[in-house]
């Protein structure tokens, strides 16, 4: 158990490394004029430039780049932002984004976790009655239609006939949260409903489903005892990644209502090439990613007697 | 034990198990050979006397042979099944002929995208007779622009998702086949999926650049590891059957066994992925031009929409038309995409 | 037959019990159809049946035969798109048809239970077995809490689960297919209910297990006197369960009696067709009584007797009229036109008196040639020292581990074993689709595993070939019968032109029994005796010299296997074949092969002559085998001794056993003290 856990994390903390390392040796591949901000741009000789350039290492081959900041990465250092906040350390610049995008991230994925799985477990129990077929159509039209169209949709109800901010502000926090929570909310139900009705259906069709009726069972002992977490076993292994992923905030969320959260950041950073930033970004949502994965295997052998920790298929 | 026959009901035996009215003269008349055991010989026989019935029939091996028989067709039964589901039939014919129209509209419209001007003092004029659908923010026609920018969502749709589908397919077969390649793969494919792509399509919009081949191929180059998954995981499930053991036993090649013995079982889940690789495209389309990380020079859909965002709360028109359009053809990929995958499943077969 | 087997069970008794009560259950002409996107299917067509207090009834029919769907009839089970459209069903004053979901609960479990056919995807995966019992405990026993938990652990061990507190917290995953069986069993015995209706609850088990299996149903229901209704298509099944019998065919009940009547008098030539296609019955060297032909679509009208276009003693009538049912005696009826007093007069078959006469085991024939015993046998296959091994590190399994032996040419040589004893891993070791990870293995006396020279390779596929288990798997559903017959020769380019492959394609189907023109057509359009052929001729377009037939019947209908023994056989004589059988089921075995070695774990622990080791079987486990071996009489059946087999008898410690030649041609495993046990034996 030990020794499958340490596997698992020393293949994890690879797997980071690697994915940051290519990512740096990326974005040394950028004209130095970037490691300035705008004003010094303006101000600085090329001399002096090259001075300033110079005694940071910047001018080192990439790969001895690469070692230095992996050097300074083991001790949390991630360098300080260039251009978004000038020398502002990046873990704070990240830090209050990820505040941001955290508090709306986890609302409404609390919420649409709750309704989403309801519901599917809802139309599965009803399947070919009303409630689902209404179901299917909402999770129809979420997944087929681009989120940009169903966030306008939103956007216009919110805004025109409840009369919500359209904008995110500071100062109206709470109100102008509102529709960017929904907004998340409402296209994550229809994830979370599709799945749970779909491996819902799946169990109500195995054999063993046939003996507990055969038992004398009635339908919502069946549905209680046995479909519910037999259903909850596929889904859980993508839930932690799904939650993780939430958390780190949605890019086009963030955008569409001008959210200062970790969406924008990283697009922002790219597009002015604040390499320090990027590359926190980067690693945050690689840990984000690697650990969701992780946390859905060890949640499978919580939940899943068969499997044992003994290593298994990589791929899910 | 007692053997003895006894009748359940008398009455079976006194009436006539047949109707014998039939004139006698007629049964020889038929050539014999013309005679065979199914369904039509019974007629013939009903015509015989009683006494006839009750003696041996000839009995033929070949017939016993077409007992049971089958004229089940797998494609058809598929079409018929897909026949049947009829939002997804109805949705194809609308999108069939939109998609058509995209092409007739420069024809009959005032305005075409290469002839229109910005001109501020027609901005937001609301849809009339000159202007169709309006004009936009900068008083262009957006009637022109919209079925302009349908035309150009749908080509890059098409365009990415064949090419996600064929990279996807290939891999798969590989992956999933050549056990040697398994680890190599599925490394990869962690590694690549482990982080949002968003992250990685930006750094190729800005480093690389931003125009409609590098996005597409970059769509195409993070795409195409869920089909390769997915196909993936079907040969491992199929790898194994006794028909392609049976297939190595005779010596048959890799290559042909992957496309004769597996990719026809694949064909039904490639047709429903590259049916839902279609809607998925034009919505990624939207949202990256939507961050910027495409090229605006041309329109699309994705580029309407997103310069509708400041302005369709007062014009809500701006909104509408892209919105209206975009919705039908991504349903219509969606609803048929599953309805053929259900039209697959032999369970849903007669 | 000795009287003192037909002491074990006496039928005539139980005649007059039938006779002197009220049935408990009755269904009178049911009628179920189910729709399938508009397409009507008729698969009950008004079929009757009583059902007496106490009594075994078991339900005899192939698949499609509809003996599932009408007695899920009885539990209210039928699936969604199925309906009861004609007839009734009465239980204990009540119409079964009529009932609401609600008012089933009352009857589901409680009063009749069903035990179902898959034990491994029965069980809820995610709960302990303890759970899924004490459910049934806690809602039809009434008791909570620790009283239901003793209860269960009792159940547990009435059913023959020994440790039962550990067991009672395990999952399913940690049990066995037959221990998983005894579970199923388990939740049904706790609704203690009053009839219990067992889905061929033993087709996916080994026989050994099978017949354990068969004995626990049989103490419970004393135990807790039941009605049973069993359902099975194996006839050696029916013997030892059945106080009656009802043969099902093509949704109907074509005829029903006492086990004793259906067996020994049968009238309907269904049932002779079904009794003389056992290769019990059959001599060696000849050939068994085929069923020709497939069950009906039941897509499709049926018109008259639905057995009559495979019926070799059908009339005219049969054509045109279904027959009413004809009372043999009292508890016997039968519906065929044979019955009538106008049909002419038909005695039965031989192999019917044979059965009677207890004649259950295969007959020989003195003259027969057996290349084995021929001087100058040749060598064909020579097997040395094989170990094939799976997985590597920690996960590496041993499948077949020091096998040795050789097959002469022109012989049939069987390997007999459970599932999971290796069998097949060694079938496809010789055609090399797995790589064996020690010893040789040569052919003509030539190595062929290992590097060989690419010619040698093509040599060795055309030489060897192999006919898989099951007809539905093994053809590529994708590609046309034409493809797939000539997929060897279009591997190897063995043909001048497409006109001479198209002949070869066409010679080969004809082979089999097949007609030439259904090469244009795709798998799914044949029946599985149909595709079986269709492999076979894949295999024979290589002209091969040797085929492994890797239980090539086992799959099929009981109504199908004779067809397929007969054309194997066929095909034997005709080219000169040696054929390596690989099977579970050893009457089959008995008849078709010359020589017989049986595995067990990845090793052969006993090699002989076929009749040699149904006669003196040496090996503790051949004789636990060859004990619950199936017999289609029900005395004999009912009278056998089960042996089962521990191998822990064996001490190996310190004594090593080898692989001897105890006679000549006879090979056991066993050390050196248990080989003078075995020589005592046979008197050397």
């Amino acid at each position: 158990m030990a020794k499958y856990l340490l596997k698992r994390l020393l293949q994890s903390v690879v797997t980071i490394l690697l994915i940051v390392s290519v990512v740096f040796l990326l974005m040394r591949l950028m004209p130095t004029d970037y490691y300035f901000s705008e004003d010094e741009l303006m101000k600085l000789t090329e001399d002096q430039k090259q001075s300033r350039l110079e005694a940071e290492g910047l001018l080192d081959p990439p790969l001895v780049q690469l070692g230095n900041f992996l050097v300074r990465l083991s001790r949390f250092d991630l360098g300080t932002s260039r251009r978004i906040q000038t020398n502002k350390p990046v873990v704070d610049v990240i830090g209050s984004r990820f505040g941001v995008s955290m508090r709306i991230g986890l609302t409404a994925l609390g919420i649409a976790l709750v309704i989403g799985v309801v519901l599917g477990v809802l139309q599965a129990r009803f399947k070919g009655h009303a409630i689902d077929h209404v179901g299917t159509g909402y999770t129809v039209f979420i997944n087929a239609v681009p989120t940009l169209v169903s966030y306008s949709l939103v956007l216009i109800f919110g805004a025109r006939v409840l009369g919500l901010p359209s904008l995110y502000s500071v100062r109206k926090v709470q109100q102008s949260s509102i529709l960017p929570i929904a907004c998340l909310t409402l296209t994550s139900i229809a994830g979370y409903m599709l799945w749970t009705r779909r491996y819902m259906v799946d169990e109500l069709n195995k054999d063993y489903i046939r003996l507990a009726k055969l038992k004398g069972l009635n339908d919502r002992q069946v549905m209680f005892r046995h479909v519910l977490k037999n259903a909850f076993v596929p889904l859980a292994q993508y839930l932690p990644y799904s939650v993780l992923m939430t958390v780190g905030g949605s890019l086009l969320v963030e955008k569409f209502f001008s959210v200062p959260g970790m969406g924008p950041l990283l697009t922002d950073a790219i597009s002015r090439y604040d390499t320090n930033v990027v590359q926190g970004c980067v690693l945050l949502y690689a840990t984000l990613g690697v650990v969701g994965v992780l946390l859905g295997d060890l949640l499978m052998v919580l939940v899943d007697p068969r499997i044992s920790l003994s290593g298994k298929g990589e791929v899910r | 034990m007692s053997k003895q026959n006894k009748i359940k009901s008398v009455q079976e035996l006194e009436q006539p198990v047949v109707d014998l009215s039939i004139d006698y003269n007629t049964v020889d008349q038929e050539p014999k050979k013309e005679r065979p055991r199914g369904r039509e010989y019974p007629q013939s026989r009903s015509r015989m006397p009683e006494k006839q019935l009750f003696e041996f029939a000839e009995y033929k091996a070949s017939d016993a042979e077409r007992t049971g028989y089958s004229n089940y067709s797998y494609w058809k039964s598929v079409w018929q099944n897909f026949l049947r589901n009829k939002p997804a039939v109805i949705m194809s014919v609308v999108f069939i002929l939109l998609f058509i129209f995209t092409f007739v509209s420069p024809l009959i419209s005032k305005y075409t995208v290469e002839s229109i001007r910005i001109d501020y003092d027609r901005m937001f004029t609301s849809p009339n007779s000159e202007f169709w659908f309006g004009t936009d923010n900068m008083g262009r026609d957006y009637w022109c622009q919209v079925w302009f920018a349908t035309r150009t969502s749908i080509l890059l749709a098409v365009l990415v998702a064949v090419g996600e589908i064929i990279l996807g397919t290939v891999i798969g077969l590989l992956w999933g086949y050549v056990r040697k390649l398994d680890r190599f793969f599925t490394e990869l494919y962690n590694f690549v999926n482990n982080v949002p792509t968003i992250i990685y399509m930006t750094l190729i919009a800005l480093m690389v650049g931003k125009s409609f081949l590098i996005m597409a191929l970059a769509m195409i180059f993070f795409n195409w590891l869920a089909t390769a998954r997915n196909v993936r995981n079907l040969v491992l499930m199929y790898r194994d059957r006794e028909y392609n053991l049976a297939s190595r036993c005779l010596g048959t090649s890799v290559g042909s066994i992957l496309a004769r013995n597996i990719l026809p079982y694949l064909i039904s889940v490639i047709i429903l992925r590259l049916a839902l690789a279609i809607p998925g495209t034009i919505a990624y389309e939207t949202t990256l031009t939507y961050l910027g990380l495409m090229d605006v020079s041309r329109p699309s859909l994705g580029i309407l929409l997103r310069n509708a965002r400041s302005f369709f709360l007062d014009y809500p028109y701006l909104l509408v038309f892209p919105a209206g359009i975009v919705s039908i053809i991504t349903i219509t990929f969606y609803l048929v995409g599953n309805a053929f995958s259900d039209a697959c499943d032999p369970r849903n077969h007669v | 037959m000795s009287e003192a087997m037909k002491q074990t069970v006496d039928f005539d008794a139980r005649a007059r019990q039938v006779l002197s009560q009220v049935p408990l259950l009755s269904a009178r002409d049911v009628e179920v159809t189910f729709s399938l996107r508009g397409n009507k299917l008729t698969a009950i067509r008004r079929a009757s049946l009583d059902l007496y207090e106490g009594e075994t009834l078991a339900i005899v029919g192939e698949s499609g035969s509809g003996k599932s769907v009408f007695t899920k009839c009885f539990v209210g089970m039928l699936d969604k798109n199925g309906s009861i459209t004609h007839g009734s069903i009465q239980y204990d004053g009540q119409e079964l048809t009529q009932l609401s979901e609600k008012e089933w609960l009352k009857i589901r479990g409680k009063k009749i239970a069903m035990v179902t056919q898959d034990p491994m995807t029965s069980l809820n995966p995610l709960k302990t077995v303890g759970y899924q019992i004490q459910e049934a405990v806690e809602l039809h026993q009434g008791l909570r809490g620790r009283a239901a938990k003793e209860e269960t652990l009792r159940i547990l061990e009435a059913v023959g689960i020994s440790d039962a507190a550990r067991r009672y917290k395990q999952y399913p995953h940690e049990f066995s297919g037959g221990m998983r069986q005894r579970v199923v069993i388990a939740i049904a015995v706790a609704c203690r209910p009053q009839i219990l209706i067992c889905d061929e609850p033993t087709t996916a088990l080994d026989v050994t297990i099978q017949a354990q299996i068969l004995d626990l149903i049989r103490r419970l229901q004393k135990e807790q006197n039941m009605t049973i209704i069993y359902i099975t298509h194996d006839l050696g099944v029916v013997a030892n369960v059945a106080d009656r019998v009802a043969v099902m065919y093509a949704g109907q009940v074509i005829e029903i009696g006492m086990a004793n009547e259906i067996f020994f008098d049968p009238w309907h030539p269904y049932t002779w067709a079904l009794l003389s296609a056992l290769p019990q019955l059959g001599v060696k060297g000849e050939k068994l009584p085929a069923i020709d032909g497939t069950p009906p679509n039941l897509f499709n009208k049926i018109q008259g007797d639905a057995f009559a276009p495979r019926n070799k003693h059908a009339l005219n009538i049969d054509f045109l009229e279904e027959p009413p049912m004809y009372e043999v005696t009292a508890t016997h009826q039968v519906k065929a036109w044979l019955r009538d007093p106008r049909a002419p007069k038909v005695d039965q078959p031989q192999s019917i008196a044979r059965l009677a006469e207890s004649k259950t085991e295969t007959g020989t024939d003195p003259n027969a040639y057996h290349p084995h015993l021929d001087p100058n046998r040749e060598t064909l296959i020579q097997v040395k020292n094989m170990q094939v091994t799976f997985g590597t590190g920690r996960k590496k399994f041993v499948a077949v581990d020091d096998v040795n032996f050789e097959i002469y040419k022109g012989e049939t040589f069987a390997l007999v074993g459970e599932s999971g004893s290796g069998k097949t891993t060694i079938g496809r070791a010789l055609v090399r689709i797995n790589p064996i990870t020690g010893g040789e293995v040569y052919l003509n006396g030539q190595k062929i595993n290992g590097k060989i020279s690419k010619e040698q390779d093509l040599k060795v596929i055309r030489s060897c070939q192999m006919i898989f288990q099951d007809p539905m798997a093994s053809l590529n559903e994708r590609a046309k019968v034409d493809y797939i017959v000539s997929e060897g020769l279009i591997n190897h380019h063995l043909y001048k032109n497409e006109a001479e492959r198209e002949e070869k394609v066409q010679k080969a189907l004809e082979e089999v029994g097949l007609l030439p023109e259904f090469s244009s057509r795709f798998p799914h359009e044949f029946s599985g005796g149909q595709r079986q052929r269709i492999g076979i001729a894949r295999a024979l377009i290589m002209e091969p010299q040797f085929i492994v037939a890797d239980e090539p019947i086992s799959a099929l209908d009981v109504s199908i296997r004779a067809q397929v023994l007969n054309l194997l056989n066929d095909l034997k004589k005709k080219r000169g074949l040696t054929y390596m059988f690989i099977a579970h089921d050893l009457s089959v075995v008995r008849f078709i092969s010359d020589r017989i070695a049986v595995i067990h774990k990845g090793r052969i622990v006993e090699l002989a002559e076929a009749e040699e080791l149904f006669f003196h079987p040496l090996h503790p486990y051949t004789r636990a085998l060859l004990s619950a071996v199936p017999n289609p009489n029900p005395y004999v059946e009912r009278s056998k001794q089960l042996m089962v087999y521990d191998p822990d008898v064996h001490d190996y410690s310190v004594d090593k056993p080898i692989w001897n030649e105890i006679l000549p041609d006879h090979f056991v495993y066993g050390n050196e003290r248990e080989l003078d046990g075995y020589r005592k034996e046979l008197g050397l």
